[in-house]
Parts: C-alpha cells; structure tokens; sequence
C-alpha cells in the first residue's frame, strides 16, 4: 500500500511544485483549508487519484447526519491535518474525522427561542485557522471555538438583531490576525457592512459600510435618506490576493429591491466588488456591475482570482458571476472593467453589456404593472459556486433558465424589517424549456467549451480535481462526476436528498476522498415548486456523504 | 390592475387581506404572489383548517423564519389576511365588519426596542417574552484581568468551573463573552466599573417596559 502510494506522493510534490512556479496557485492539496478551497475560490484540488479512467469505481466509505433538516445541507467542510469541521442548519459545528467520519465533538449553538429566524435556518460554512474554528449565528454573533474541543472562546453579538434585519449565514474568512464576516439584510431596511474581528479576543477590528455616509464619496448616489435602509448585504464570503494584500468582497442588492424611486442615483456600493486593505478595511477600488439595480441581482456570489493572458497580456484578473446572468471579468489589481458575457440563453432585463462595462437597454418593471423579467429572482445562476481548473484554463459553472412576472409596490422603510418593493411569480421560458445546465467557459472570452443539460436547476456548486474531473449534485439526490474536458457523465451515486451545497476533495494518509452535502432545502428550491409541482416532494435531507477509491486497487 | 378586478368581486375583508398579504406576507421570499410558495411554503390551492391559520398568523412559528403578526397586526387584520388565504384555497368567508386600522402602538414598545439595543447584550434574554428574572445580574464586581500571554482587560465574572472562567470582555460594547481556561488567568486586580447609564428618558421607556406583567 504504501510503495503503492509512493510515486503518487513523488507526483503530487512535483506537480505542486510546478503549480507554485505559476502564480497564484489556487488549488488545494490534502488539506481544503477555506471556504473556497484557497483564498483564490478556484475550488480545484489537485488531488489526483481519483481519475477519469477509474471514477467509476467511486464507492462511499462513510456518511454523517447532521440530525438538522430543515432548510437542506448547504454547508462546505473544511479540512485540516485530518480533521473535517462541519457546520449544518441551526448553527450546529462539528469537529469529524476526515478518514473515518467519527465525531471528535460538537457544538450546537443556542439560537434564542424567542426570535424568529431571518432568513431561514441555514449555515453554509465556518473558517478555521490558528487553532480556531469561527462561524457566524442565525441571531447575528460571531463565535470562535477551539479547534480541538469545540469548546466556546468568544461570543461577540455584530448589531441587535431586531435592529438590523440581519444575521449571518455564510463563512467567515481569516485573513492574517482578523476573521471578517458578511451580513445578511440585503431585502431588509438595513445599511449593509463588513466586519473584521480579532481573532484572538473577538473584538471589532474594523467595519466597512456598503453605503456610503454623509461626507464621504458616493454618498451622492442615494436620494434623500435612502442611504440609511439601502440594504448592501455581504452575505457570501470573500476572496483575497496575499500579494496585493487586497481583500474582494461582493456586495448585494439595493433596498427595496424592485422598487427604486425612493432611492435615485447608482446606490453606490451595491452590486459592486469593493477591494478593501485587508489590514485597515479601507476602500482600495471598486466596480459596480450593476447602477441603480431593480431587479435583485445581488452581486453577492464568489470572486475568482486567476492570471491569464488578456489580448496577449498576462493580467491578475477578478471573475464573479452576477444573480442577472453575466460574468463580469475585470483587472484585481484596480478594478478596470475587461469583459462580461452571458451564463443563461434567458436573459431579457438589459439587451447587453457595451465593451466599457455599460449596460444597455435596461428593461425596469414600473410601479403596479406586471412585468416579465427573465431570469427570475432565483438567478440565472444561484450562489453556488463555480470552479476554475488550472488545468484546462476553463472555468465551469452552472446555469438557469427561468423567467418570472414582476409586480412593483411602493414601500416605506420600517428599520430592520423586509424591505422589498414587489412580488414575483416564476414564468417558465419564451421557448417553454425551463431547466438548468452546467457548461464550461474560456473565462475571458466567455467562449462556451462544452454544455451538460439538466432537467432541473442545478444548486449545487462545481468541484473540479487534478483528475479531470468536475463533480456537482442535482435536486434529485444524484452526486455525479463529468470529465472536465468533454462534460462527458463518468460516474453517478443517488444520497438520497437533493445537493444544494458545496462538495470539497481532500486526503488522509494519501488517500483521496471526495465529500458531498446532501440535503434538500433553500429559498431558491422552495421556489422550484412554482414551475416543477413536484419538486415541493422532494425529499429534505442533511448528510455528509464523502467517497474514495477502494483500499485494494484493482489490476489494472 | 388585479388587485382592482378581485376587488370587485371579493368580501371587503378578504380585499383587505389580499392588500396586506401582498405587502407583507408575498414580498420577498417568503410566500410568493397570491400564496405561490417561495421560501415559505405554498399557501393557495391546499387544504387549512382555519383555525390552524389564524393560531400560526396570530403566534408565528417559533424558531423558524414565520413571525408573529399579532405584533405588527391588529387582530381584524390578523382575520382579514387569514380570509384572504382561506379564498385562496377555494373556501367560504364569512361577511365580517372589515377590520380597522391597526391598534395604537403598544406603550411599552419602546421601552423594548430601548433594552434590546442597550441592555439585551448583557443582560439574558431577548425577544418577547424576557422577564424580570431572566435577567442576569452581575453577581460580582468588576474585575482587571490580566492573562498570562500580557493581555489585560476589564471584565465581569460570569461562571467558574471545570477549570474554565467565563468573562464577559468590557473592552468594547456590547461586552464579548470570552472563555477562558483558568490556568491563563495570570492575575486578578480591582477595576473601577460603571455600569452604563441610559439617558433618563430612555430609563424610564425601558423601566416601564421591564415592569410590565409576564403576557
């Protein structure tokens, strides 16, 4: 087994070593040590036991329930040195052993009974660093456990719940001394920010407002007082350049989201990326997607950082698909606008995007008149996230085709309660085929490699391996694996529950495993029904399925 | 424009309710135009029993994301919305006087809002239903602590056990609970600690409110 294991080792130490030759390197190795795989978000392991050539023979060697259903699986594990660290619906967190799935402890954090649950009972991940395990509650704290134990070390509460409309769903990340964490609020009267604390006590270090204040630049790009209940969440968490010491994070929607009289001008920073000193939380650049956004298109998902060549030009390059269909790539370095192209065949709210970055024939709903707005508020692509492959150069992500009738209200602002503007109502497609699909992409030019359909919107992220490989999971429970190359189906395993969340590749003991979440839920699912009756029937779930290649390797 | 046509033809009571459903109970992601489904389940085209309705619009489902309406509806809209939703499904609605407008605010409102921002930190138990003796009370006097990696800092004395120390940081407001092994405490001295004060009007908003019977 282990002379067996050894030129496998040899391989990967050199691959790594080439890899690192070409910066950054994005990939993971045995360890999936953030919540995007690297601070680059390229979830790509390196890993490459597992290959086209014997996928087939996948087969799973454990499993983990949660024991929290409601509102599905849509956490991504981390793992380090052996240790996976888990966090489920309800804010419960699980220190696991990555090889055998033995729970080494827990902590299930007490959410206060009396309050309600702002945006449903989700977690999508913690972050784990120096000994440290941080994740963010459903009443808006922030906890910090001790990585061996589980045991408690802060509680910190971010800002009175019934204040803001706001809590915490999504992983934190650390950055040197500092663990930074978004908020939820963004269909709230909220004026969105970013948090950085210390790691060690859980003090504020620094806050960074989505909004703009009275004096300070951009502030002009909200009418009257809409600034102070503009919305601007953080709710997905970041990327980070250590080169540049340069922290990217999306921000969301403007509040209300459909109806925007109230609040004239760009609404500068929603749906823009912001790079902040990761050191100061200080706005280094920024560049909005989206001027005055009606239609929630929450720029909000993750920020790729990769280094290509643009018109024979290496850049250092930013990519982040945007809720309304589009890719925007532009230059991390400061922020220039290079391309955007399309994700969904659907998509009718502008007729394009000029070559500076410009939206052109912008389609607005008007007050009380039903409009139909492809995609629909679900997304041409929902939050879970693509992957990049440094191996192909490709980057893969999945899709939706689906449109909806918008009606816009007027709204007053009432602080911390829903603040939306309108009611929706899903629409299927002009050619009536509604689904999802997951394509792969020249991620500058947006030229499109090759196109796996789906039935049903796809809502689970992609994983990519150094196995050429790309696994992601579909509403109906199947976890399958795709060749990178050909989007060819290699390999496919039923858990049982629908995947809407994100699976990771690591090893133990030079052993590859591949984990996947399995457990049906989400505002975006609970939308399905509205067009597939019976997607209201599939089954909820919460599991941690994780897969390997038999001890024994068969003869080849 | 639909709004308008059911109008015509509806019970006053369900129109009203239509109104407020679509202002508040359809936005967002929660039940969808007319009670399609979203994040919140389905609510047209189904089977309720009324009373189910009303209990659930009235009390929210604790815990979950579905909030008690009896906070921010007077009970005639409390009714009319459950009108609306039994029309969705097909059934009959009593004629009943349409509801008025909301009840005046409630008196200790503000004093709530007041501790949940200044006290509710600190002191156990948030929400609706905190009384006077769920709160907790600072059982010592401040401490300056001081760990034995060089940190310092005041803080209260919250529990001590199993060799762990559980403090509450005042460094900051609102103060961080912190949970240390005891083992790190190198010293402990006096530290002079004030508890903040609200401004007087607040005070007596928040008095009032703290004083209330347990409902």
């Amino acid at each position: 087994m282990l002379l067996n294991a050894m030129p496998q080792f040899l391989l990967l130490f050199l691959l790594t070593l080439f890899a690192a030759a070409q910066t950054p390197n994005g990939s993971t190795s045995a360890n999936w040590p953030h919540y995007g795989g690297t601070y680059q978000f390229w979830r790509h392991s390196d890993l490459t036991q597992v290959t086209r050539a014997n996928v087939s023979q996948l087969t799973p060697v454990w499993a983990f329930q949660t024991g929290m259903n409601e509102g599905g699986l849509q956490s991504t594990p981390i793992v380090i040195d052996g240790v996976m660290y888990l966090s489920s619906s309800g804010n419960r967190v699980f220190g696991i052993d990555a090889a055998t799935g033995r729970e080494l402890w827990h902590y299930f954090y007490q959410n206060p009974k009396e309050i309600g649950v702002i945006y449903s009972p989700w977690n999508r991940g913690v972050a784990v660093d120096q000994g440290r395990v941080f994740m963010g509650t459903l009443d808006n704290h922030v906890v910090a456990l001790d990585a061996k134990s589980g045991r408690e070390l802060w509680n910190v509460e971010v800002e009175p719940l019934a204040k803001c409309g706001c809590n915490i769903t999504g992983a934190p990340l650390v950055v040197k001394d500092k663990v930074i964490v978004g908020v939820t609020g963004g269909d709230s009267a909220h004026r969105g920010y970013l948090n950085a604390f210390h790691v060690k006590t859980g003090r504020l270090a620094w806050r960074f407002q989505t909004i703009p204040g009275p004096g300070e630049p951009g502030h002009e790009t909200w009418s009257g007082d809409s600034w102070k209940f503009g919305g601007g969440a953080t709710w997905m968490t970041g990327s980070y350049d250590p080169e540049l010491n340069q922290l990217y994070w999306a921000v969301g929607n403007p509040a209300a989201d459909f109806y925007g009289d109230s609040r004239q001008g760009k609404n500068l920073y929603t749906d823009s990326i912001v790079a902040l000193d990761a050191d100061t939380g200080k706005l280094k650049w920024y560049h909005q997607q989206i001027p005055h956004d009606v239609w929630d298109w929450d720029t909000a998902y993750e920020s790729v950082l990769v280094d290509l060549p643009v018109k024979g030009r290496l850049r250092k390059l930013l990519i982040n698909v945007n809720k309304g269909g589009y890719t925007f790539v532009i230059d991390r370095t400061n922020g220039e606008f290079l391309s955007a192209w399309p994700i969904a065949r659907n998509i009718n709210w502008i007729k394009g995007i000029d070559e500076n970055g410009n939206l052109v024939g912008r389609n607005e709903p008007k007050i009380g008149v039903p409009t139909t707005i492809c995609p629909s508020i679900g997304g041409g692509r929902s939050w879970n996230h693509a992957a990049y492959s440094p191996k192909t150069k490709w980057f893969y992500t999945t899709a939706i085709e689906w449109c909806q009738t918008v009606t816009v209200q007027s709204e007053e602002p009432k602080e911390g309660q829903n603040f939306f503007g309108g009611v929706f109502t899903l629409k299927t497609t002009p050619d009536g085929k509604p689904g999802g699909h997951l394509d792969a992409y020249d991620p500058v030019t947006g030229q499109k490699k090759w196109t796996y359909e789906s039935k049903y919107p796809l809502l689970a992220s992609v994983l990519a391996t150094g196995g050429d490989l790309i696994f992601t999971g579909d509403p109906e429970g199947n976890f399958f694996a795709l060749d990178a190359e050909t989007g060819k189906k290699l390999w496919s395993f039923p858990t049982g529950s629908g995947h809407r969340g994100s699976s990771i590749s690591y090893s133990v003991g030079g052993r590859q495993y591949i984990a996947t979440p399995s457990g049906w839920g989400s505002a975006v699912s609970g939308l399905m029904g509205q067009l597939w009756p019976e997607a209201e029937q599939f089954r909820n779930g919460s599991t941690l399925f994780v897969f390997a290649l038999p001890e024994k390797e068969p003869k080849k | 424009m639909i709004w308008l046509l059911l109008a015509l033809q509806l019970p006053s009571t369900v129109e009203q309710g239509s109104k407020l459903f679509a202002k508040s109970c359809a936005t967002g992601y929660c039940h969808g135009a007319e009670g399609a489904a979203a994040r919140g389940p389905r609510l047209r085209d189904r089977q309720f029993d009324r009373a189910y309705l009303l209990k659930v619009t009235r009390d929210g489902i604790p815990g979950s994301a579905m909030p008690a309406w009896k906070d921010r509806f007077s009970p005639a809209e409390v009714e009319a919305v459950v009108n609306y939703i039994v029309h969705l499904n097909g059934g009959k609605v009593d004629p009943v006087q349409p509801a008025g407008p909301s009840p005046k605010a409630d008196s200790a409102a503000p004093g709530r809002q007041l501790y949940q921002d200044q006290c509710a930190a600190c002191h156990q138990g948030k929400g609706l239903n905190l009384t006077a003796k769920s709160i907790w009370p600072p059982s010592g006097k401040a401490l300056q602590l001081k760990l034995q990696d060089g940190e310092t800092f005041p803080a209260h004395l919250v529990s001590e056990s199993d060799g762990l120390t559980i403090v509450l940081d005042l460094t900051d407001n609102p103060p961080i609970r912190r949970s240390l092994e005891t083992v790190e405490i190198a010293s402990r001295g006096p530290f002079a600690w004030n508890h903040p004060v609200a401004n007087p009007e607040d005070w007596a908003k928040i008095r009032a409110w703290l004083m209330l019977p347990l409902r």
